[in-house]
């Protein structure tokens, strides 16, 4: 029960709660739609308006209202549950309760709530910055119910200010105990499934146009640290889709099935390393070639390329191992070959006859290859961005036309070249490259460093890769390119054009800045369960055994709990020692025959021992005079001198 | 800076014969700014008490006999329409003056009887309107006779609460008895006693009694004995919040007395009958005087250790 004093009526509480509420809606309101911003924004003022003039609003006013707010998300978003319309929804019932909100109780909910809508602002949104500003509206909200709870009310914002901080830091070793220790559930609490905004990265088909789009945007697709050795950069193919399925005009993914670990060729190990991806609304996972065993919840299909059942919208994190296949004595299945020598029956006929009599002319598939790359390095294919738009027979335009583009009409060209003569061949689509962080000692992948290149089988080597994009000049690579493509060591290759990127203090700030950031999302954000259980097995215990997670928590929870237990024990148990000293007195003096009343204070007893007992008076008047000193000439017994304490329980002992 | 108080305690009781307990109440309610009610049957020295006190602290005196026909007018003084100026002009009663001793107050009208109190409870006097604050310090002692005499007003328990203490004088010990049976009585000492303290000292040592330190153990001792009173059957109900706070003034003013910075338990024994008793109403349950009841409470309330 509150006392009268703590009514919302009180100078400044409503103003408190309106910059509450605006604190915590503020980030919410760049991502709700416009027109519940709009609403709660007009409902702050109101209540601003009714708390200025003392206006009441009738309660039927107000229900109209809410009713046709809660109709408005309805129709808006067809329906009321689901992030953004639930977000919606919650946001206009936050401003109606302030609304109405008439007493204690209304404000203590308000702000309890506050806390809940809160977090709701980490859906959107995992970014350091917004941690921060949510530990800020925190602080905000413990303030304003530190000044709900207290006579003083909204005075002093830093006495508030100090005291909420106080809160939290107390706060911090539960935070932690709960934050590694609860038990998780496979990926963060905060992914949800119906977001409406789509996620940046590769897509699940290759038309001309798709990657060059992609280079342009500099946001992270995903950053490697490796473990031991580090291939070079140029080597780095971070292979994610296979297509092998070609229309004429786009590239789709052919029939594929997740494979059985004994129908893939053996292997041995090259690389390990861990993948932080960022969210990508897609399903497919990146790993450095050759992909072997896929990583937990995830499978490898036949295509040397993994899968997740779920889609990642949110950080995930997984480790893995770069293999090399060896592929010697292994034939392609009847079905692969068939698969992957599929062309449409008809259309870029120039190319498929160009390609044919080039076939005729070479020795082996390996001169055959090597000769397309050599007409690519050597003849005039320029590698730009802004290439011709065809309409139609693209391969032929592409080869044997206009001959510029990116890495997807190369590797599309490509593989066209290599199935028209007879040579199982597909476009395998990804990242390739990294720019190192040596703050982080990470590499991180752009969403511009998407690439294409190639597959073509050859027998007893198996699956060779082939880039053609690579065997451009790079003479006749567009400048800007060049410069991009620097990052991806020497990719055109060829040493007498430099591009040292100056390593300049923004540059050096830029990478300390990711370091952070990639610690962020990578221990803290996409703390999961796989971390959880890596984090565990590391103390001994063992993944998936929840039940001792359970042990570990409530054992930890306990254990501070009796650590806070004893510590206010032994703070009341030192009262309780000068009453039981005080006691011990009072019963030697009874023992010698004196008679104490209980009325008795010590002033009494003291004088009835001057008075009557003059023995006993020399003996015990120093102590009773120490136990007044500490009863009752100091505010209180905790604040008493601990040397008079000591004294004291001397003296006591003496006796 | 209680030694200042021992001169004036020893010409009190000069004056006042045998009584020194009560004198020494007497000036533990003035150091706690509150105000006094002694009742006591007629001729037990009441009024040379509170004239003895007056002298001594050198305030400024006056009395006012209370009878069955006195006004509010008389008390507090009244609108008188001046002939010379043609207008009315404020004549201020005996209430505007720094000791004021009201004697034998519940032969009074109750009319008459709240215009004092009132007067006590806000410092200040409104007459027609106008608003005249009263002195500073403002110290009412008033005298009654035992409410069952004839002729008698009581006071309502609601006003009784205005005083901090109610004393009564007693009979003399025979000693003194004999002393003032042979007619040397203190009243002639009355005369001489000089004043031995001026009003900035007296500010001064009521600012130091404020200050007194009153520990947590002390109020675990102070909230036993309002439990009791509280849930005693003797009495119909218990000591208020404004009772308490009372207490802890009175004892902190009966410590300074006695030398000390610091409140004990045995302090506010001391101060609590005078402090108690007349706040608390008997019930139907209770036997015996207010004195035994309070008494026999103090016994049972033990001494937290």
């Amino acid at each position: 029960m509150q006392a009268p004093e703590l009514n919302i009526q009180r100078e400044g509480i409503i103003p408190m709660l309106i910059a509450i509420q605006a604190i915590v809606l503020f980030p919410l309101w760049f991502e709700i739609p416009v027109w519940i911003t709009g609403i709660t924004l007009l409902l702050l003022a109101t209540k601003w308006l009714t708390y200025k003039f003392e206006v009441k609003l009738p309660s039927w006013l107000v229900l109209i209202f809410v009713f046709s707010a809660l109709a408005g998300v309805f129709l808006y978003f067809r329906t009321i549950s689901g992030r953004d319309a639930g977000v919606g929804l919650i946001c206009l019932m936050y401003g109606f309760k302030l609304l109405e909100s008439k007493s204690y109780r209304d404000a203590a909910l308000t702000l309890f709530i506050s806390f809940f809508i809160m977090v709701m602002a980490f859906l959107f949104n995992q970014s350091i910055a917004m941690g921060l500003y949510l530990l800020v509206a925190m602080t905000a909200i413990l303030s304003g119910l530190v000044a709900l709870n207290s006579i003083q009310g909204v005075k002093g914002i830093k006495h508030l200010g100090r005291i909420s901080g106080v809160a939290l830091l107390q706060a911090l070793p539960i935070m932690l105990v709960l934050f590694f220790l609860f038990p998780r559930l496979p990926g963060p609490l905060w992914a949800m499934p119906d977001s409406s905004q789509g996620g940046t990265g590769i897509s699940d088909s290759m038309s001309p146009g798709d990657i060059g789009s992609l280079t342009t945007f500099d946001d992270p697709a995903f950053r490697v640290k490796f473990e031991g050795e580090i291939p070079s950069a140029s080597d780095m193919y971070w292979r994610g889709m296979v297509f092998s399925n070609y229309d004429g005009l786009t590239w789709r993914e052919g029939a594929r099935s997740p494979t059985r670990t004994a129908n893939i060729p053996s292997y041995e190990p090259l690389y390990s390393y861990r993948v932080q991806m960022e969210p990508n609304k897609s399903r497919w996972l990146f790993g450095l070639e050759q992909l072997a065993e896929s990583p937990k919840g995830t499978f490898l299909f036949n295509d040397f390329t993994w899968r997740r059942p779920q889609k990642i919208t949110s950080q995930f994190s997984y480790a893995a191992e770069a293999v090399r296949y060896e592929y010697q004595g292994v034939a392609l299945s009847e079905f692969h070959r068939r698969v992957n020598l599929q062309l449409p029956a008809t259309g870029n006929a120039e190319t498929r006859q160009w390609s044919q009599e080039l076939y005729n002319q070479s020795g082996s598939t390996n001169d055959f290859i090597q000769r397309i790359l050599n007409i690519i390095n050597q003849q005039e294919f320029r590698y730009t961005l802004t290439p011709e738009v065809l309409e139609d027979e693209v391969v032929d335009g592409f080869w044997l036309g206009t001959r510029e583009g990116f890495c997807e009409h190369y590797a599309g060209a490509f593989v066209f070249i290599m199935r028209a003569a007879g040579i199982p061949a597909r476009v395998v689509t990804g990242y390739q490259g990294g720019e190192y962080n040596p703050y982080g000692d990470f590499y991180l992948i752009r969403q511009s460093d998407a690439h294409a290149w190639t597959e073509v089988w050859i027998d007893n080597q198996g699956w060779v890769r082939i880039d053609p994009t690579a065997a451009i000049h790079p003479t006749r690579v567009e400048a800007d390119l060049r410069n991009r493509a620097n990052r991806r060591d020497d990719w055109f290759s060829d040493k007498t054009i430099g591009f040292d990127l100056p390593q300049d203090f923004l540059q050096k700030l830029r990478m300390r800045w990711d370091a952070v950031k990639s610690f962020w999302d990578d221990s803290l954000m996409s703390y999961g369960q796989e971390q959880q259980n890596d984090w565990l097995s590391k103390l001994g215990i063992r993944s998936n055994q929840w039940r001792y997670l359970g042990y570990a928590l409530v054992a930890t929870l306990l254990l501070s709990g009796l650590t806070l237990g004893f510590w206010l024990l032994r703070k009341s148990s030192r009262r309780d020692q000068i009453e039981k000293y005080y006691e011990l007195i009072k019963a030697k003096l009874v023992k010698f025959g004196v008679e104490i009343p209980d009325h008795f204070g010590p002033m009494a007893l003291l004088e009835l021992l001057s008075a009557e007992h003059t023995e006993l008076h020399k003996k015990f008047a120093t102590p009773i005079k120490y136990y007044i000193k500490i009863r009752y000439q100091t505010e209180s017994t905790h604040s008493a001198d601990n040397e008079w304490i000591k004294r004291f329980k001397a003296q006591v002992k003496k006796l | 800076m209680h030694n200042a108080l021992t001169p004036v305690l020893n010409q009190l009781n000069k004056v006042v014969l045998g009584k020194s307990h009560q004198v020494k109440l007497s000036v533990a309610c003035l150091l706690a700014k509150g105000h006094l009610l002694i009742e006591d049957l007629p001729g037990m020295g009441k009024t040379t008490l509170g004239q003895a006190i007056a002298r001594v602290f050198g305030l400024e005196f006056q009395r006012i006999q209370f009878t069955s026909d006195i006004l509010p007018a008389d008390i507090i003084g009244a609108n008188i329409y001046d002939k010379n100026d043609s207008q009315f002009k404020f004549h201020a009663g005996p209430i505007f003056s720094q000791l004021i001793l009201g004697d034998e107050i519940n032969r009074a009208t109750p009319k008459a009887q709240s215009a004092l109190l009132e007067a006590m409870e806000e410092g200040q006097v409104t007459v027609e309107g106008e608003t005249f604050p009263l002195p500073d310090p403002f110290f009412v002692i008033a005298t009654q006779n035992p409410s069952h005499q004839v002729g008698t007003y009581p006071l309502p328990e609601s006003q009784l609460d205005r005083f901090l203490f109610r004393l009564e004088l007693g009979y003399p010990d025979p000693s003194f008895e004999r002393v003032l049976l042979k007619g040397q009585s203190g009243r002639q000492n009355l005369h001489e006693i000089e004043p031995l303290l001026d009003l900035e000292k007296l500010a001064e040592i009521q600012s130091t009694v404020t200050k007194i330190t009153v520990s947590e153990h002390l109020l675990n001792y102070v909230i036993g004995l309002i439990k009791a009173t509280r849930q005693s059957p003797d009495f119909e109900h218990g000591l208020s919040p404004r009772g308490g706070l009372a207490l802890i003034a009175a004892a902190k003013a009966w410590a300074f007395l006695d030398g000390r910075d610091y409140v004990l338990p045995e302090d506010i024994q001391q101060i609590f009958i005078p402090t108690a008793a007349h706040r608390l109403e008997f019930s139907q349950k209770g036997s015996g005087s207010v004195h035994q009841l309070v008494d026999e409470l103090l016994e049972q309330v033990k001494v937290p250790s």
